[in-house]
């Protein structure tokens, strides 16, 4: 079999649970959590880097999971769009991604909430070019960002316990 | 009785958010079904060439190759990638333009007629040996010459392309009036050349088709398709397979913008499971979509006003060349409805199309569909007339703007009448939020040039060249909950929870009981698909009828349970009321449980109406925007960008918003970066997002939505199409605003910093004088006749 | 699978091990950090990877008189930095600029200079700012200056079995600044012209000493020399530097290509220098 590769073994945890697999040196990460782990809600839109709708959390950064070899994920602490929503229901941001009507034909969200969520993990209080900034390499065609940024403003003001 | 509305009007959660935002919801792509084998499509490397033979021994031979197909195994049957069914074409275009023209595409070809074109499919057990089979294919190429633009196309010794009424060209035209005698009555005539560019919808989610064969001969098929009883009469067309052994279901689907109002590669897809009777996946890569999936037709424009000294439009001569591309696919019908797209009530009109075909891929429906050319071009032109007849802009747009009452200006075969028209409340909201009759406030800097515009444009609710045709479904569950089935799919613009509601409101349900379906063939009803803006009118249509016919149901029912005359009672929010003072008799869950459970002729309530169009009624918008040049890189800065839109009424605000600042931000990136760039072999230079430039975030500025609601008494509680319209107006609307700037009209999209620049340079060899209204008052002297 | 030849993969942990990988494999072999230029594209050529980002080589480091960068430092990482921020801000400021915020947190500044794409933001601050590039091989480690290290687009001259280690950036004393400008088709992008500039002045406030380098106007990154010296004894007065900078002709030779036509590049490069040069003048006198 001339196109069989060498498979090295992988762990990872994702959404807190531990991953052992075997993969071969060419997968990325994007194409093991979506065909390998079946969580699909990692999106692949581009599958060069540009779109950001495969963006994970990896290690506490957003990072765009279609140009990171599965193997560079080693070790690694990834978050997908499945293990955002936790047994308290929706994070914020999602909430009001759903609320503002900030989700249009939905490919590009998950990656947009997981960029976002990277961004008010470690800023809690951030500005609008801040978000826009966080949300740079994440192409939308349809919402035109507007209500998106404003979904993330509010979310970030509802972690801050602030009352809307 | 005018009822209070629950429901419609309301900013409702979307029935599929919170699938999206959990990434839950499941696309064509992220099917994999067991055993699933994939399909690649190898491609031309010549943009026109004839195939002299194809040998695909090697790529057979591999291991895990499953099939390898060409235009020898394949039906030779010719298909319209439009999508529409024959009986609707002639009426489109010329008659002498012969239906084998128009139907002018097989699934492989002999031939190829574009850079990219598919020239075999691999059907392999996984996408490394599919790629790897596709490098085994030999082809040998007779390689002909080609033409890539209009004025190629159109030259004496250009390649035959294609067949119309001439070598590579259809010629439509349409006539209103006489022309000759609306010029000789002007006083001024006026003209003008603009040019736009291709632009690609690069929806997020690229094409995708799984098709899955059972033993059986039935075959499934998963698509990213706007259109999946089209899709669904094509694959029976070409392949011979009755409709009731297809099954064609329209998951979540990632944007469509009309890139999926055609025929992709379902029928292949369908074709490849057949032949390997095993589950098929073919999924396009980005830059295959960015490249070779059909494009906005870039065309060439000129147009020649004849005006009266009072500012009356008394002629248009307009005429417009469109890159077609290699295929017919939508072009008849966008150049067509270019010229339907004009607001304005001028008698005199000669329109006349000139659809080209090139060795590019073809061209196609894109948000819009015709209008942000001829609405870029009608603007810049009108603004022009204006500001040379020191007229007011606003005022001369409102002088010459067709009135209620008059002729729909979209009727084509019908004598439809416009009985709604908000664009005066859109002028008159959209000029405050701008600020555009304040005193303009200076630049921010000495580097920098400021200017304002504005354009207006007017669009569909539905197809206008013959009356449109939608049906749905309404179920009411044994618990008083709805379930909306509907054929045209949701794209992702909501359209499902807009028909929720218009189907919650009426039925009297809240909005959380009401689940809403769209598409499968086997289950929803018939319908045209999802385009042409026809989702809140046409399709909200048939929902509020099949809506009403189930609250009659529900009513009787309600009735035989309380002993009251039906007449007396209604519903709302869960309840069964008294009509005349709204008191609650029963819950809606009681009266259906006794529907199936109790009642004496007991029956499960479900109604289907079917709705054909009784008007097309137009939207109108206006978007005003302020910039700022740098006037030494040519950059452009949106200051304020005011979007004021009338809708008839908004079924749901938030999605009337959204689809508003998303065409927005298309149609900014089809005014500044947008731009699909070919080398002399005709490949597409720029097929990636590195360097096909949608705009992001940072790119966007805030957009100001402005919602006017006159009502439109033929659609659902007033209301009409909204999805397109929003990308029409800012290329108009930011020539005009650079022409304020710099005094330069910009005439060729789009507006790069680079041609900007060149504005500004030309602005300042004038002596960087402010605007020359005044010395243009006497041009327009000396231009008239 | 994107890599569609690519067969081995090698994420060793010390940098021994990594040289000995690199001198010992014998197909196509190459070095990545955080991948995200390689992994882009499908590059048929390559056989195997050697993934450094777990050798430590990530490190922004005060040593005698200079700071030391390790190659696997991300942008992020960069960005994250005061002393960075404080002392090289053409640097901080190129960082702040590259792609967008997911591959920062990722991509590295050896990276771009392994790429050497003509208009990688990371390269000309470290022309402007001076820098030397350390190179290791098993049996010693190489200084070279960037002006040495680039030979073309996407070359330079790293061999086989030889890995980028650090960059070394001299402290400079006395008043100071430095700026990075960039234009580009929109906000994410890469740059259609860009450049970095690293002005000292004198006690009278008068630009003492200049290096200004250019990006994606030419095979590799350029040195203006002629406008360095032209701005020597100027206040980076806007009108004047609008003559000097026509300097940057002599030593630019932009392309035409899908981002920009060459024109355009000439002419905003006089733009961005001007601009970059006022912007260094301000921060040196503590604007």
């Amino acid at each position: 079999m001339i196109l069989m590769s060498q498979k090295y073994k992988v762990n990872f945890t994702v959404n807190g649970d531990q991953y052992e697999r075997y993969v071969e040196a060419g997968e990325t990460l994007a194409s093991v959590l979506r065909v390998e782990l079946g969580l699909t809600g990692t999106k692949v839109g581009c599958d060069r880097g540009d779109c950001g709708a495969c963006t994970v959390i990896m290690n506490g950064k957003a990072v765009k999971s279609c140009i990171i070899p599965a193997l560079k994920a080693d070790g690694a602490e990834i978050q997908t769009i499945e293990g955002v929503a936790d047994e308290n229901g929706l994070h914020p941001i999602q909430q009001e991604f759903v609320e503002l009507a900030a989700v249009q034909c939905g490919y590009c969200t998950p990656g947009l909430i997981m960029a976002s969520k990277a961004l008010l993990d470690e800023n809690k209080n951030p500005t609008e070019e801040e978000v826009r900034e966080a949300i740079g390499g994440n192409i939308c065609r349809c919402t035109g960002y507007e209500k998106p940024v404003q979904a993330i403003l509010k979310a970030a003001k509802k972690l801050n316990g602030e009352c809307l | 009785m005018e009822k209070n509305l629950n429901v419609v009007g309301k900013r409702v959660q979307r029935v599929d958010a919170i699938d999206k935002a959990t990434g839950a919801a499941k696309y064509t792509s992220d099917m994999y079904l067991p055993g699933m084998l994939i399909a690649k499509l190898l491609r031309s490397p010549y943009a026109h060439a004839n195939i002299k033979s194809i040998n695909t021994e090697k790529a057979k031979a591999l291991e895990g190759v499953k099939a390898v197909v060409t235009w020898e195994d394949v039906p030779r049957v010719r298909y319209s990638t439009a999508g529409y069914p024959k009986e609707t074409i002639p009426g489109l275009v010329p008659p002498t333009v012969p239906m084998t023209e128009l139907e002018d595409h097989y699934l492989l070809d002999n031939k190829v007629r574009y850079y990219g074109e598919a020239v075999a499919a691999v059907v392999a057990v996984d996408e490394k040996t599919a790629n790897k089979a596709l490098e085994l294919i030999d082809v040998e190429y007779e390689v002909l010459d080609a033409a890539f633009t209009i004025d190629e196309a159109l030259a004496e010794d250009a390649p035959f392309i294609h067949g119309g009424t001439s070598k590579n060209v259809i010629q439509t035209e349409i006539i209103k009036g006489d022309t000759e005698q609306g010029f000789k009555e002007a006083d001024y005539i006026f003209e003008d050349f603009y040019t736009t560019q291709g632009q690609q919808h690069t929806c997020m989610e690229s094409s995708c088709s799984v098709a899955n064969y059972e033993p059986s001969g039935k075959i499934t098929l998963w698509s990213t398709t706007q259109v999946p009883y089209h899709i669904r009469r094509g694959i029976s067309e070409v392949l011979g397979i009755p409709m009731s052994k297809i099954r064609v279901i329209k998951p979540t689907l990632g944007g469509g913008f009309g890139e999926r109002q055609m025929v992709q590669n379902e029928i292949l897809t369908v074709f490849l499971a057949q032949y390997v009777k095993k589950p098929v996946r073919l999924e396009i890569s980005r830059e295959e979509n960015i490249a070779l999936t059909t494009r906005r037709h870039p065309s060439q424009i000129r147009i020649k006003s004849g005006v009266k000294k009072d500012g009356t439009i008394v002629a248009f001569d307009i005429e417009t060349k469109t890159n077609a591309g290699a295929y017919t696919g939508h072009s008849p019908y966008v150049t067509k409805a270019m010229f339907t797209k004009v607001p304005y009530r001028v008698p005199n009109v000669t329109y006349r199309g000139n659809i080209v075909y090139t060795n590019l891929s073809d061209s196609g429906a894109f948000r819009g569909y015709g209008n942000p050319q001829i609405s870029f071009a009608r603007e810049c032109h009108l603004d022009r007339i204006a500001k040379e007849l020191g007229r007011d802009p606003i005022e001369f747009r409102l002088q010459n703007f067709v009135r209620v009452g008059e002729r729909n200006p979209l009727s084509m075969n019908q004598d439809w009448i416009l009985e709604s028209c908000g664009i005066k409340e859109c002028f008159e909201k959209g000029a405050k939020a701008i600020g555009y009759y304040e005193p303009r406030k200076p630049a921010s800097s000495k580097n920098k040039l400021r200017g304002m515009g504005f354009a207006v444009s007017m669009h569909v609710s539905g197809t206008s060249a013959e009356p449109d045709f939608s049906s749905a479904q309404v179920k009411i569950n044994e618990d008083g909950t709805l379930i909306v089935l509907i054929g045209s799919p949701d794209l992702g613009q909501g359209s499902d929870t807009s028909h929720g509601q218009v189907a919650a409101e009426i039925v009297g349900v809240k909005m959380e009981n009401v689940k809403v379906y769209s598409a499968d063939t086997d289950f929803t009803s018939f319908d045209m698909g999802s385009y042409a803006s026809r989702q809140s009118y046409v399709g909200g249509n048939a929902v509020r009828k099949a809506a009403e016919k189930a609250k009659a149901q529900l009513l009787e029912f309600a009735a035989e349970m309380t002993g009251q005359d039906v007449r007396n009672l209604d519903t709302a929010d869960g309840w069964v009321i008294r009509r005349e003072n709204g008191r609650k008799i029963a819950t809606i869950e009681d009266v259906a449980h006794f529907s199936v459970y109790n009642a004496r002729d007991r029956k499960f309530i479900n109604a289907t109406a079917s709705y054909q169009a009784l008007n097309c009624p137009p939207s109108f918008a206006v978007h005003f925007v302020d910039l700022e040049i740098d006037k030494e890189t040519g950059e452009i800065e949106i200051l304020k960008f005011v979007a004021a839109h009338d809708v008839g009424k908004a079924v749901n605000p938030a999605i009337v918003e959204a689809q508003i600042e998303g065409s927005v931000a298309q149609g900014m990136g089809f005014s500044l970066t947008e731009d699909m760039i070919y080398d002399k072999n005709g490949r597409m230079l720029n097929p990636n997002f590195t360097d096909y430039k949608v705009p992001r975030a940072k790119d966007m500025p805030k957009v100001e939505s402005i919602i006017v609601e006159d009502p439109e008494p033929s659609g659902p509680f007033g209301a009409k199409g909204v999805g397109e319209i929003g990308i029409a107006p800012a290329p108009g609307a930011i020539a005009n605003a650079i022409y304020e700037a710099t005094g330069v009209w910009m005439k060729d999209l789009p507006f790069t910093k680079e041609k900007v620049l060149k504005a500004v340079e030309q602005y300042e060899a004038r002596g960087a004088k402010e605007l020359p209204f005044k010395e243009k008052e006497h041009e327009a002297e000396k231009s008239g006749r | 699978m994107k890599q569609s030849n690519l067969r081995e993969y090698f994420r060793p942990k010390t940098l021994d091990e990594a040289l000995s990988i690199l001198n010992s494999y014998e197909g196509e072999i190459k070095i990545i950090a955080g991948g995200t230029d390689m992994l882009a594209d499908d590059h048929k050529e390559i056989e195997a990877l050697l993934d450094i980002d777990q050798l430590g080589l990530n490190y922004i480091e005060k040593a005698d008189g200079y700071i030391r960068i390790g190659s696997a430092t991300t942008y992020t990482e960069i960005l994250n930095s005061d002393e960075i921020y404080e002392n090289f801000r053409a640097i901080w400021d190129s960082a702040s600029v590259v792609a967008d915020k997911s591959i920062r947190n990722i991509a590295t500044i050896g990276g771009n200079l392994g790429s050497a794409v003509p208009s990688g933001d990371a390269i000309p601050p470290l022309y402007a700012l001076d820098a030397t590039l350390v190179i290791k091989t098993t049996t010693e480690e190489k200084k070279v200056k960037p002006e040495d290290f680039f030979t073309g687009p996407r070359k330079n001259i790293l061999k086989k079995g030889e890995i980028l280690k650090e960059i070394q950036i001299p402290y400079s004393d006395g008043a100071f600044g430095s700026d990075f400008e960039k234009i580009a088709r929109n906000s994410v992008d890469l740059a259609t012209a860009n450049i970095a500039v690293f002005v000292k002045i004198d006690e009278d406030k008068k630009i003492s000493d200049a290096r200004i380098a250019l990006g994606a106007v030419a095979p590799t990154v350029v040195r203006a020399d002629k406008l360095e010296k032209a701005v020597i004894g100027t206040k980076a007065e806007e009108e004047k530097l609008e003559e000097i900078v026509k300097a940057v002709e002599d030593v630019i030779s932009p392309i035409s290509d899908v981002r920009s036509s060459a024109d355009y590049r000439y002419k905003v490069s006089r733009v961005i220098a001007k601009r970059a040069i006022m912007k260094a003048y301000d921060r040196a006198i503590g604007k």
